[in-house]
Protein backbone atom coordinates (compact mmCIF):
# COMPACT_ATOMS: atom_id res chain seq x y z
CA UNK A 1 0.00 0.00 0.00
CA UNK A 2 1.12 3.39 -1.05
CA UNK A 3 0.37 5.22 2.32
CA UNK A 4 1.00 8.82 1.80
CA UNK A 5 2.85 11.01 4.56
CA UNK A 6 0.41 13.71 3.96
CA UNK A 7 -2.66 12.87 5.59
CA UNK A 8 -5.31 14.75 8.51
CA UNK A 9 -7.09 13.44 11.20
CA UNK A 10 -10.17 12.65 9.68
CA UNK A 11 -8.45 10.45 6.98
CA UNK A 12 -6.61 8.34 9.42
CA UNK A 13 -9.76 7.75 11.63
CA UNK A 14 -11.70 6.79 8.13
CA UNK A 15 -9.24 4.45 7.03
CA UNK A 16 -8.64 2.95 10.26
CA UNK A 17 -12.06 2.26 10.67
CA UNK A 18 -12.66 0.78 7.20
CA UNK A 19 -10.14 -1.35 7.18
CA UNK A 20 -11.36 -2.74 10.13
CA UNK A 21 -14.11 -4.34 7.67
CA UNK A 22 -13.38 -6.93 5.15
CA UNK A 23 -15.02 -7.69 1.33
CA UNK A 24 -18.13 -9.51 2.03
CA UNK A 25 -19.06 -8.49 5.75
CA UNK A 26 -22.29 -7.82 6.57
CA UNK A 27 -22.08 -4.52 8.16
CA UNK A 28 -25.02 -3.02 9.92
CA UNK A 29 -24.86 1.39 10.60
CA UNK A 30 -26.76 2.32 13.89
CA UNK A 31 -28.30 5.52 15.41
CA UNK A 32 -25.75 8.48 15.35
CA UNK A 33 -23.23 7.00 13.21
CA UNK A 34 -22.47 8.58 9.99
CA UNK A 35 -18.74 8.54 10.92
CA UNK A 36 -18.92 4.60 10.32
CA UNK A 37 -20.89 5.32 7.66
CA UNK A 38 -18.14 7.43 6.07
CA UNK A 39 -16.17 4.55 6.83
CA UNK A 40 -18.15 1.57 5.80
CA UNK A 41 -18.46 3.74 2.89
CA UNK A 42 -14.82 4.39 1.90
CA UNK A 43 -13.78 0.22 2.63
CA UNK A 44 -16.28 -0.05 -0.36
CA UNK A 45 -14.80 2.09 -2.73
CA UNK A 46 -11.36 0.64 -2.10
CA UNK A 47 -10.64 -2.77 -0.45
CA UNK A 48 -14.36 -3.78 0.06
CA UNK A 49 -16.51 -3.28 -3.16
CA UNK A 50 -18.89 -6.60 -1.80
CA UNK A 51 -19.78 -5.31 1.43
CA UNK A 52 -23.51 -5.39 2.09
CA UNK A 53 -24.44 -2.83 4.46
CA UNK A 54 -27.76 -1.82 6.56
CA UNK A 55 -28.96 1.22 7.99
CA UNK A 56 -31.04 2.04 10.91
CA UNK A 57 -33.41 2.80 8.56
CA UNK A 58 -33.44 -0.72 7.38
CA UNK A 59 -31.97 0.96 3.78
CA UNK A 60 -29.54 -1.78 2.11
CA UNK A 61 -25.99 0.10 0.69
CA UNK A 62 -27.46 3.23 -0.06
CA UNK A 63 -24.94 5.22 -1.49
CA UNK A 64 -25.68 9.05 -1.03
CA UNK A 65 -24.71 11.86 -3.33
CA UNK A 66 -24.40 14.04 -0.05
CA UNK A 67 -23.61 12.56 3.19
CA UNK A 68 -26.04 13.07 5.95
CA UNK A 69 -25.82 14.46 9.20
CA UNK A 70 -28.22 11.89 10.58
CA UNK A 71 -28.22 8.01 9.87
CA UNK A 72 -32.18 8.79 10.07
CA UNK A 73 -32.08 10.89 7.01
CA UNK A 74 -34.59 9.60 4.31
CA UNK A 75 -32.62 10.60 1.48
CA UNK A 76 -31.43 7.09 2.22
CA UNK A 77 -34.25 5.63 1.12
CA UNK A 78 -33.66 7.01 -2.46
CA UNK A 79 -29.96 5.81 -3.49
CA UNK A 80 -30.44 2.28 -1.81
CA UNK A 81 -30.49 -0.76 -3.63
CA UNK A 82 -32.96 -2.12 -1.27
CA UNK A 83 -34.57 -2.01 2.48
CA UNK A 84 -35.92 -4.69 5.16
CA UNK A 85 -36.94 -2.39 8.75
CA UNK A 86 -34.31 -2.93 11.41
CA UNK A 87 -36.03 -5.40 13.74
CA UNK A 88 -35.06 -7.81 10.34
CA UNK A 89 -31.81 -6.79 10.68
CA UNK A 90 -31.73 -7.85 14.42
CA UNK A 91 -33.68 -11.22 13.53
CA UNK A 92 -30.76 -11.71 10.84
CA UNK A 93 -28.19 -11.26 13.15
CA UNK A 94 -29.90 -13.94 15.60
CA UNK A 95 -29.79 -16.34 12.77
CA UNK A 96 -25.86 -15.67 12.44
CA UNK A 97 -25.91 -13.77 9.19
CA UNK A 98 -25.03 -10.44 10.15
CA UNK A 99 -20.93 -9.97 10.27
CA UNK A 100 -20.16 -6.63 11.84
CA UNK A 101 -21.59 -3.73 14.14
CA UNK A 102 -20.71 -0.56 15.00
CA UNK A 103 -21.15 -0.10 18.92
CA UNK A 104 -19.95 2.04 21.44
CA UNK A 105 -20.28 3.68 24.83
CA UNK A 106 -20.20 7.04 26.33
CA UNK A 107 -18.01 4.90 29.18
CA UNK A 108 -15.89 1.31 27.51
CA UNK A 109 -14.13 -0.62 30.25
CA UNK A 110 -11.16 -3.12 30.37
CA UNK A 111 -13.47 -5.99 28.80
CA UNK A 112 -15.39 -3.96 26.34
CA UNK A 113 -18.35 -3.76 28.20
CA UNK A 114 -20.44 -0.53 27.29
CA UNK A 115 -21.89 1.62 29.33
CA UNK A 116 -24.83 4.52 27.34
CA UNK A 117 -27.14 4.74 30.57
CA UNK A 118 -26.17 6.34 33.70
CA UNK A 119 -23.38 7.83 35.54
CA UNK A 120 -23.55 7.79 38.84
CA UNK A 121 -24.74 5.94 41.76
CA UNK A 122 -27.86 5.58 42.02
CA UNK A 123 -29.47 4.79 38.98
CA UNK A 124 -33.42 6.20 39.73
CA UNK A 125 -31.49 9.60 40.06
CA UNK A 126 -27.94 9.31 38.19
CA UNK A 127 -25.57 12.59 38.25
CA UNK A 128 -26.04 12.45 34.03
CA UNK A 129 -28.72 10.09 31.98
CA UNK A 130 -26.86 9.10 28.75
CA UNK A 131 -29.29 8.33 26.03
CA UNK A 132 -29.41 4.80 25.86
CA UNK A 133 -28.13 1.30 24.25
CA UNK A 134 -30.16 1.05 21.32
CA UNK A 135 -29.90 -2.54 20.28
CA UNK A 136 -26.54 -3.13 22.04
CA UNK A 137 -27.29 -5.52 24.86
CA UNK A 138 -28.19 -8.32 22.21
CA UNK A 139 -26.28 -6.76 19.23
CA UNK A 140 -22.91 -7.52 20.73
CA UNK A 141 -23.74 -11.23 21.09
CA UNK A 142 -25.35 -11.85 18.26
CA UNK A 143 -22.98 -9.85 15.34
CA UNK A 144 -20.21 -12.03 14.44
CA UNK A 145 -17.82 -8.85 15.26
CA UNK A 146 -17.96 -5.22 17.06
CA UNK A 147 -15.99 -2.72 16.35
CA UNK A 148 -16.62 0.64 18.79
CA UNK A 149 -15.33 3.81 17.83
CA UNK A 150 -14.27 5.91 20.92
CA UNK A 151 -13.42 9.40 20.31
CA UNK A 152 -11.99 11.55 22.94
CA UNK A 153 -9.76 9.28 24.76
CA UNK A 154 -9.22 9.84 28.29
CA UNK A 155 -9.82 9.11 32.17
CA UNK A 156 -13.21 9.54 31.79
CA UNK A 157 -14.51 7.54 28.94
CA UNK A 158 -11.77 4.56 29.15
CA UNK A 159 -12.57 3.33 32.71
CA UNK A 160 -11.12 0.29 34.30
CA UNK A 161 -15.20 -1.13 35.41
CA UNK A 162 -18.61 0.75 34.09
CA UNK A 163 -20.60 1.35 36.55
CA UNK A 164 -24.00 0.23 34.66
CA UNK A 165 -23.19 -2.51 32.10
CA UNK A 166 -25.61 -1.88 29.18
CA UNK A 167 -23.99 -3.99 26.69
CA UNK A 168 -22.07 -6.68 27.95
CA UNK A 169 -18.46 -7.70 26.71
CA UNK A 170 -16.15 -10.35 27.32
CA UNK A 171 -16.90 -10.87 30.72
CA UNK A 172 -16.93 -13.97 32.34
CA UNK A 173 -20.74 -15.43 33.05
CA UNK A 174 -23.03 -18.25 34.00
CA UNK A 175 -22.25 -22.12 32.52
CA UNK A 176 -24.15 -22.09 29.06
CA UNK A 177 -23.77 -18.28 28.35
CA UNK A 178 -22.38 -17.43 25.20
CA UNK A 179 -20.06 -14.49 25.25
CA UNK A 180 -19.60 -11.37 23.38
CA UNK A 181 -18.27 -8.05 23.18
CA UNK A 182 -16.04 -5.88 20.74
CA UNK A 183 -12.91 -6.82 18.44
CA UNK A 184 -11.37 -3.43 18.40
CA UNK A 185 -11.79 -0.16 19.90
CA UNK A 186 -10.53 2.49 17.94
CA UNK A 187 -10.26 6.16 19.53
CA UNK A 188 -8.74 8.86 18.43
CA UNK A 189 -4.72 7.85 19.77
CA UNK A 190 -4.86 4.28 19.11
CA UNK A 191 -6.25 1.03 18.31
CA UNK A 192 -6.89 -1.53 21.47
CA UNK A 193 -8.16 -4.94 20.49
CA UNK A 194 -9.08 -8.48 22.74
CA UNK A 195 -7.10 -11.50 22.19
CA UNK A 196 -8.73 -14.20 19.77
CA UNK A 197 -7.74 -16.41 22.63
CA UNK A 198 -7.59 -15.46 26.26
CA UNK A 199 -9.66 -11.93 25.03
CA UNK A 200 -7.49 -9.78 27.43
CA UNK A 201 -7.06 -6.30 26.05
CA UNK A 202 -3.71 -5.25 24.58
CA UNK A 203 -2.35 -2.11 22.78
CA UNK A 204 -2.75 -3.08 18.83
CA UNK A 205 -1.27 0.04 17.38
CA UNK A 206 -0.62 3.84 18.13
CA UNK A 207 -2.06 6.87 15.83
CA UNK A 208 0.85 8.90 14.47
CA UNK A 209 1.85 11.66 17.32
CA UNK A 210 0.63 9.45 20.12
CA UNK A 211 2.81 7.03 22.29
CA UNK A 212 2.54 4.73 24.78
CA UNK A 213 3.33 7.14 27.88
CA UNK A 214 0.21 9.31 26.73
CA UNK A 215 -2.14 6.18 26.19
CA UNK A 216 -1.49 4.66 29.64
CA UNK A 217 -1.88 8.23 31.02
CA UNK A 218 -5.55 8.75 29.44
CA UNK A 219 -6.77 5.57 29.82
CA UNK A 220 -8.10 3.81 33.38
CA UNK A 221 -7.72 0.38 32.87
CA UNK A 222 -4.26 -1.59 32.24
CA UNK A 223 -3.62 -3.24 28.66
CA UNK A 224 -1.32 -5.57 27.47
CA UNK A 225 1.85 -3.65 25.79
CA UNK A 226 3.08 -6.23 22.46
CA UNK A 227 7.08 -5.87 22.61
CA UNK A 228 6.89 -4.40 19.12
CA UNK A 229 4.43 -1.92 19.08
CA UNK A 230 3.12 -1.23 15.85
CA UNK A 231 2.34 2.43 14.51
CA UNK A 232 -1.68 2.85 13.34
CA UNK A 233 -0.77 2.66 9.14
CA UNK A 234 -1.71 5.72 7.38
CA UNK A 235 -4.32 6.33 4.99
CA UNK A 236 -3.14 5.53 1.32
CA UNK A 237 -2.97 7.58 -1.65
CA UNK A 238 -6.38 6.32 -3.19
CA UNK A 239 -8.02 5.96 0.27
CA UNK A 240 -7.63 9.82 0.14
CA UNK A 241 -8.92 10.31 -3.61
CA UNK A 242 -11.89 7.97 -2.71
CA UNK A 243 -12.78 10.43 0.66
CA UNK A 244 -12.69 13.44 -1.67
CA UNK A 245 -13.71 12.32 -4.89
CA UNK A 246 -16.59 9.62 -3.80
CA UNK A 247 -17.54 9.13 -0.20
CA UNK A 248 -17.83 12.84 0.85
CA UNK A 249 -16.84 15.39 -1.60
CA UNK A 250 -18.97 18.01 0.62
CA UNK A 251 -16.07 17.23 3.60
CA UNK A 252 -18.42 16.86 6.15
CA UNK A 253 -16.26 15.20 7.87
CA UNK A 254 -13.96 17.74 8.58
CA UNK A 255 -17.36 18.49 10.90
CA UNK A 256 -17.65 15.31 12.33
CA UNK A 257 -14.20 14.58 12.89
CA UNK A 258 -12.39 17.50 14.42
CA UNK A 259 -8.46 16.58 15.40
CA UNK A 260 -8.26 16.62 19.13
CA UNK A 261 -6.62 19.90 20.50
CA UNK B 1 -76.18 4.55 4.64
CA UNK B 2 -73.40 7.31 4.98
CA UNK B 3 -70.35 6.35 4.31
CA UNK B 4 -67.59 5.80 7.36
CA UNK B 5 -65.24 8.99 7.63
CA UNK B 6 -62.67 9.18 10.05
CA UNK B 7 -61.12 12.81 8.71
CA UNK B 8 -61.45 15.18 11.89
CA UNK B 9 -59.04 18.21 12.95
CA UNK B 10 -55.94 17.50 14.66
CA UNK B 11 -57.41 19.22 17.61
CA UNK B 12 -60.12 16.89 18.13
CA UNK B 13 -58.12 13.61 17.38
CA UNK B 14 -56.33 15.03 20.46
CA UNK B 15 -59.33 15.18 22.66
CA UNK B 16 -61.06 12.51 21.71
CA UNK B 17 -58.44 9.77 21.59
CA UNK B 18 -55.35 10.92 23.95
CA UNK B 19 -56.99 11.46 27.77
CA UNK B 20 -54.96 11.88 30.52
CA UNK B 21 -52.77 9.07 31.58
CA UNK B 22 -52.76 7.35 27.63
CA UNK B 23 -50.01 5.31 26.98
CA UNK B 24 -48.75 6.61 23.99
CA UNK B 25 -46.23 5.22 21.33
CA UNK B 26 -44.95 7.52 18.98
CA UNK B 27 -43.32 6.11 15.43
CA UNK B 28 -40.55 7.86 13.86
CA UNK B 29 -37.25 7.60 13.75
CA UNK B 30 -34.47 10.29 14.50
CA UNK B 31 -34.93 12.78 12.28
CA UNK B 32 -37.37 10.44 10.10
CA UNK B 33 -41.24 11.76 10.11
CA UNK B 34 -41.42 12.31 13.79
CA UNK B 35 -45.56 12.99 14.64
CA UNK B 36 -44.49 16.43 15.61
CA UNK B 37 -47.31 18.47 14.39
CA UNK B 38 -49.43 15.67 16.79
CA UNK B 39 -46.81 16.58 19.80
CA UNK B 40 -47.50 20.24 19.83
CA UNK B 41 -51.24 19.81 19.97
CA UNK B 42 -50.67 17.23 22.78
CA UNK B 43 -48.91 19.95 24.43
CA UNK B 44 -50.86 23.03 23.76
CA UNK B 45 -54.63 20.72 24.78
CA UNK B 46 -52.38 20.43 28.26
CA UNK B 47 -52.47 16.47 28.48
CA UNK B 48 -51.15 15.21 31.84
CA UNK B 49 -49.44 11.93 33.51
CA UNK B 50 -49.04 10.56 30.03
CA UNK B 51 -46.56 7.28 29.48
CA UNK B 52 -44.46 7.45 26.47
CA UNK B 53 -42.99 4.26 24.81
CA UNK B 54 -40.23 5.77 22.37
CA UNK B 55 -38.42 4.95 19.37
CA UNK B 56 -35.18 6.66 18.95
CA UNK B 57 -37.21 9.80 18.34
CA UNK B 58 -35.46 11.96 20.85
CA UNK B 59 -36.96 15.15 19.64
CA UNK B 60 -40.76 14.69 20.20
CA UNK B 61 -39.82 13.00 23.74
CA UNK B 62 -37.66 15.89 24.66
CA UNK B 63 -40.55 18.42 23.51
CA UNK B 64 -43.12 16.38 25.31
CA UNK B 65 -41.26 15.75 28.83
CA UNK B 66 -40.16 19.92 28.71
CA UNK B 67 -43.60 20.58 28.79
CA UNK B 68 -44.57 18.74 31.87
CA UNK B 69 -46.86 16.16 29.96
CA UNK B 70 -45.55 13.22 30.59
CA UNK B 71 -45.11 10.83 34.08
CA UNK B 72 -42.94 7.78 32.65
CA UNK B 73 -40.77 7.72 29.00
CA UNK B 74 -39.96 3.87 27.89
CA UNK B 75 -37.12 4.03 25.87
CA UNK B 76 -33.73 2.69 23.87
CA UNK B 77 -32.37 5.66 22.54
CA UNK B 78 -32.63 9.65 22.62
CA UNK B 79 -30.88 11.27 20.47
CA UNK B 80 -29.84 12.14 17.16
CA UNK B 81 -26.83 13.34 14.99
CA UNK B 82 -26.67 16.73 13.60
CA UNK B 83 -24.16 19.51 12.03
CA UNK B 84 -23.34 20.55 15.32
CA UNK B 85 -22.99 17.09 16.34
CA UNK B 86 -24.87 14.72 19.18
CA UNK B 87 -28.19 16.52 20.33
CA UNK B 88 -28.68 15.20 23.57
CA UNK B 89 -32.40 15.50 24.53
CA UNK B 90 -31.73 17.92 27.46
CA UNK B 91 -35.27 18.46 28.95
CA UNK B 92 -35.24 14.40 29.26
CA UNK B 93 -32.11 14.34 30.80
CA UNK B 94 -32.46 16.90 33.34
CA UNK B 95 -36.38 15.24 33.99
CA UNK B 96 -34.27 11.74 34.75
CA UNK B 97 -31.63 12.94 36.43
CA UNK B 98 -34.01 14.83 39.00
CA UNK B 99 -36.11 11.45 38.83
CA UNK B 100 -39.06 13.66 38.13
CA UNK B 101 -40.45 11.51 35.30
CA UNK B 102 -40.29 7.30 35.95
CA UNK B 103 -37.45 6.19 33.34
CA UNK B 104 -38.25 2.38 31.59
CA UNK B 105 -34.60 1.97 29.88
CA UNK B 106 -34.87 -1.19 27.33
CA UNK B 107 -33.39 -2.20 24.17
CA UNK B 108 -34.12 -1.73 20.58
CA UNK B 109 -34.80 -5.12 20.30
CA UNK B 110 -36.98 -5.94 23.13
CA UNK B 111 -39.34 -3.06 22.08
CA UNK B 112 -39.65 -4.55 19.07
CA UNK B 113 -40.44 -8.03 20.21
CA UNK B 114 -42.72 -6.61 22.84
CA UNK B 115 -44.50 -4.67 19.94
CA UNK B 116 -44.77 -8.03 17.85
CA UNK B 117 -46.15 -9.81 20.85
CA UNK B 118 -49.13 -7.30 21.14
CA UNK B 119 -49.48 -7.74 17.42
CA UNK B 120 -49.28 -11.15 17.76
CA UNK B 121 -52.09 -11.19 20.30
CA UNK B 122 -49.16 -13.35 22.62
CA UNK B 123 -48.49 -12.14 26.31
CA UNK B 124 -44.88 -12.75 25.92
CA UNK B 125 -42.47 -12.82 23.73
CA UNK B 126 -38.49 -15.17 24.45
CA UNK B 127 -35.65 -13.17 23.11
CA UNK B 128 -32.09 -14.98 22.70
CA UNK B 129 -30.17 -14.79 26.32
CA UNK B 130 -28.19 -11.12 26.63
CA UNK B 131 -27.91 -12.22 30.17
CA UNK B 132 -25.15 -9.35 31.61
CA UNK B 133 -26.25 -6.66 30.93
CA UNK B 134 -27.84 -4.77 33.81
CA UNK B 135 -31.00 -3.69 32.04
CA UNK B 136 -31.97 -7.12 33.47
CA UNK B 137 -31.42 -5.91 36.70
CA UNK B 138 -34.07 -2.82 36.03
CA UNK B 139 -35.98 -4.41 34.22
CA UNK B 140 -38.32 -6.94 36.98
CA UNK B 141 -40.34 -7.52 34.05
CA UNK B 142 -37.94 -9.02 31.87
CA UNK B 143 -37.36 -12.86 33.14
CA UNK B 144 -34.72 -15.16 32.71
CA UNK B 145 -36.18 -18.91 31.81
CA UNK B 146 -34.74 -21.97 30.81
CA UNK B 147 -36.19 -22.65 26.87
CA UNK B 148 -39.04 -25.13 27.49
CA UNK B 149 -37.45 -27.29 24.27
CA UNK B 150 -34.04 -27.52 25.50
CA UNK B 151 -33.48 -26.26 29.57
CA UNK B 152 -29.58 -25.50 28.65
CA UNK B 153 -30.61 -22.28 26.79
CA UNK B 154 -32.14 -19.35 28.47
CA UNK B 155 -34.65 -17.56 26.99
CA UNK B 156 -35.54 -13.89 28.09
CA UNK B 157 -39.31 -13.04 28.16
CA UNK B 158 -40.65 -9.77 27.54
CA UNK B 159 -44.19 -9.04 28.65
CA UNK B 160 -46.51 -7.81 24.98
CA UNK B 161 -46.76 -4.41 24.75
CA UNK B 162 -50.08 -3.34 23.51
CA UNK B 163 -49.91 0.89 23.96
CA UNK B 164 -53.34 2.91 24.21
CA UNK B 165 -52.67 4.95 20.98
CA UNK B 166 -50.29 5.35 18.29
CA UNK B 167 -49.41 8.64 16.91
CA UNK B 168 -48.28 8.16 12.70
CA UNK B 169 -47.44 10.94 10.35
CA UNK B 170 -47.77 9.40 6.99
CA UNK B 171 -47.91 10.53 3.00
CA UNK B 172 -51.49 10.04 2.52
CA UNK B 173 -54.78 8.48 3.89
CA UNK B 174 -58.60 7.92 2.44
CA UNK B 175 -61.71 8.83 4.72
CA UNK B 176 -61.94 5.11 5.10
CA UNK B 177 -58.75 5.46 6.59
CA UNK B 178 -56.32 3.44 4.89
CA UNK B 179 -52.36 4.71 5.02
CA UNK B 180 -50.27 5.14 2.99
CA UNK B 181 -46.51 5.55 4.29
CA UNK B 182 -44.32 6.49 1.21
CA UNK B 183 -41.04 4.49 2.28
CA UNK B 184 -39.51 1.11 0.34
CA UNK B 185 -40.60 -1.30 3.32
CA UNK B 186 -42.81 -0.01 6.34
CA UNK B 187 -43.81 -3.50 6.84
CA UNK B 188 -42.87 -2.74 10.92
CA UNK B 189 -45.21 0.47 11.28
CA UNK B 190 -48.11 -2.07 9.91
CA UNK B 191 -47.01 -4.59 13.40
CA UNK B 192 -46.88 -1.73 15.42
CA UNK B 193 -50.24 -0.38 14.31
CA UNK B 194 -51.45 -4.23 15.25
CA UNK B 195 -50.38 -3.77 18.91
CA UNK B 196 -52.05 -0.32 19.87
CA UNK B 197 -55.33 -0.03 20.76
CA UNK B 198 -56.32 3.07 18.78
CA UNK B 199 -54.18 4.07 15.36
CA UNK B 200 -54.30 8.28 15.07
CA UNK B 201 -52.59 9.34 12.23
CA UNK B 202 -52.00 12.72 10.53
CA UNK B 203 -51.19 13.18 6.51
CA UNK B 204 -49.71 15.37 4.12
CA UNK B 205 -52.48 14.90 2.01
CA UNK B 206 -56.41 13.41 2.01
CA UNK B 207 -56.94 11.23 -1.61
CA UNK B 208 -60.38 10.19 -3.18
CA UNK B 209 -61.81 6.57 -1.39
CA UNK B 210 -60.46 3.29 -3.44
CA UNK B 211 -57.46 5.71 -5.72
CA UNK B 212 -54.47 3.92 -3.26
CA UNK B 213 -53.91 1.03 -5.11
CA UNK B 214 -54.66 -1.65 -2.80
CA UNK B 215 -50.36 -2.50 -2.92
CA UNK B 216 -49.41 1.19 -1.62
CA UNK B 217 -51.89 0.48 1.20
CA UNK B 218 -49.37 0.14 4.60
CA UNK B 219 -52.29 0.26 7.10
CA UNK B 220 -56.05 -0.85 6.09
CA UNK B 221 -58.59 0.83 7.40
CA UNK B 222 -59.89 -1.08 9.39
CA UNK B 223 -56.93 -0.96 11.87
CA UNK B 224 -56.84 2.88 12.15
CA UNK B 225 -59.39 5.27 14.38
CA UNK B 226 -58.87 8.68 13.21
CA UNK B 227 -57.12 10.69 10.78
CA UNK B 228 -56.22 14.19 10.64
CA UNK B 229 -54.63 16.45 7.09
CA UNK B 230 -51.85 18.09 8.54
CA UNK B 231 -49.36 18.76 5.47
CA UNK B 232 -45.98 19.28 6.83
CA UNK B 233 -47.09 17.25 10.22
CA UNK B 234 -43.92 15.94 10.56
CA UNK B 235 -41.82 19.27 10.52
CA UNK B 236 -39.06 20.15 11.67
CA UNK B 237 -38.29 16.66 11.14
CA UNK B 238 -38.15 15.18 7.84
CA UNK B 239 -40.46 13.33 5.33
CA UNK B 240 -39.85 11.01 2.58
CA UNK B 241 -39.86 12.17 -0.84
CA UNK B 242 -41.94 15.80 0.56
CA UNK B 243 -39.63 17.86 2.35
CA UNK B 244 -36.22 17.77 4.46
CA UNK B 245 -35.00 18.67 8.33
CA UNK B 246 -35.50 21.83 9.36
CA UNK B 247 -31.81 22.07 10.50
CA UNK B 248 -31.82 25.88 11.64
CA UNK B 249 -35.09 25.19 14.20
CA UNK B 250 -33.47 21.60 15.39
CA UNK B 251 -30.47 23.93 15.82
CA UNK B 252 -32.78 26.18 17.55
CA UNK B 253 -34.07 24.21 20.43
CA UNK B 254 -31.07 22.43 20.94
CA UNK B 255 -29.92 25.87 22.38
CA UNK B 256 -33.02 26.81 24.08
CA UNK B 257 -33.83 23.37 25.77
CA UNK B 258 -30.41 23.69 27.32
CA UNK B 259 -32.00 25.58 30.43
CA UNK B 260 -35.83 25.51 31.67
CA UNK B 261 -35.85 29.19 31.20
CA UNK B 262 -35.03 28.56 27.50
CA UNK B 263 -37.41 26.10 26.64
CA UNK B 264 -40.38 27.68 28.13
CA UNK B 265 -39.75 30.95 26.17
CA UNK B 266 -39.52 28.44 23.23
CA UNK B 267 -42.71 26.16 24.43
CA UNK B 268 -44.42 29.94 23.84
CA UNK B 269 -42.83 31.23 20.86
CA UNK B 270 -43.21 27.85 18.85
CA UNK B 271 -45.92 25.59 20.10
CA UNK B 272 -48.62 27.60 22.63
CA UNK B 273 -48.54 30.99 20.48
CA UNK B 274 -49.13 28.93 17.60
CA UNK B 275 -52.83 27.69 16.52
CA UNK B 276 -51.67 24.92 14.60
CA UNK B 277 -48.97 23.59 12.53
CA UNK B 278 -49.74 25.61 9.37
CA UNK B 279 -49.25 28.63 11.91
CA UNK B 280 -45.66 26.88 13.21
CA UNK B 281 -44.47 26.54 9.56
CA UNK B 282 -45.38 29.76 8.61
CA UNK B 283 -43.24 31.20 11.87
CA UNK B 284 -40.22 29.17 11.09
CA UNK B 285 -40.21 29.56 7.41
CA UNK B 286 -41.26 26.56 5.26
CA UNK B 287 -38.77 23.18 5.25
CA UNK B 288 -36.34 23.16 2.55
CA UNK B 289 -38.80 21.12 0.11
CA UNK B 290 -37.05 17.55 -1.38
CA UNK B 291 -34.96 17.89 -4.09
CA UNK B 292 -34.43 14.46 -5.80
CA UNK B 293 -30.74 13.91 -5.53
CA UNK B 294 -29.17 11.74 -8.23
CA UNK B 295 -29.50 9.14 -6.60
CA UNK B 296 -26.16 7.58 -6.89
CA UNK B 297 -22.56 8.27 -7.82
CA UNK B 298 -22.18 4.98 -9.70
Amino acid sequence: MNSVKDYTYDELILSTLGRQLKDRDRVFIGVASPVQMMAVLLAKATHAPNLLYFTILGTINPSPHRLPFSTGDPHLFDCCENAITFPEIFDLANNGLMDVAFLSGVQIDQFGSLNMSVIGEDYDQPKVRLPGGAGGPIMIRSFRRIIAWRPNHSLRNLVNQVPFITSPGWISSAKGTRHGGPDVIVTNLCVFSFDRRDRNIHLKSIHPGADVDIIKEQTRFPFQIPRRIDSTPLPTQEEKEALTNFVDPQRIRKLLLKPPT
Amino acid sequence: MSRENKIMSLREMVQNFVPDQSRIYLEGLLVNRLPMAAVHEIIRSKCHQLRIVSAPNGLAVDQLVGAGCVTEVEFYFLGFMTEQGFASMQRFRTAAETGTIRVKESMGYAIVMALRAGAYGIPFIPLPDFRGSDLLSIRTDYREIPSPYNTNDIVITVPALRPDVLLLHAHSADERGNIFLDEPWPNFTLTTAQACQKVLVTVEEIVEPGSLPVHRITIPHFLVDAIALVPYGATPTALNQRYEVHANHIAGYQDAAKTEEGFDKFLEEFILSCFNQRDFVKKIGLPPSWTRTQSSNK
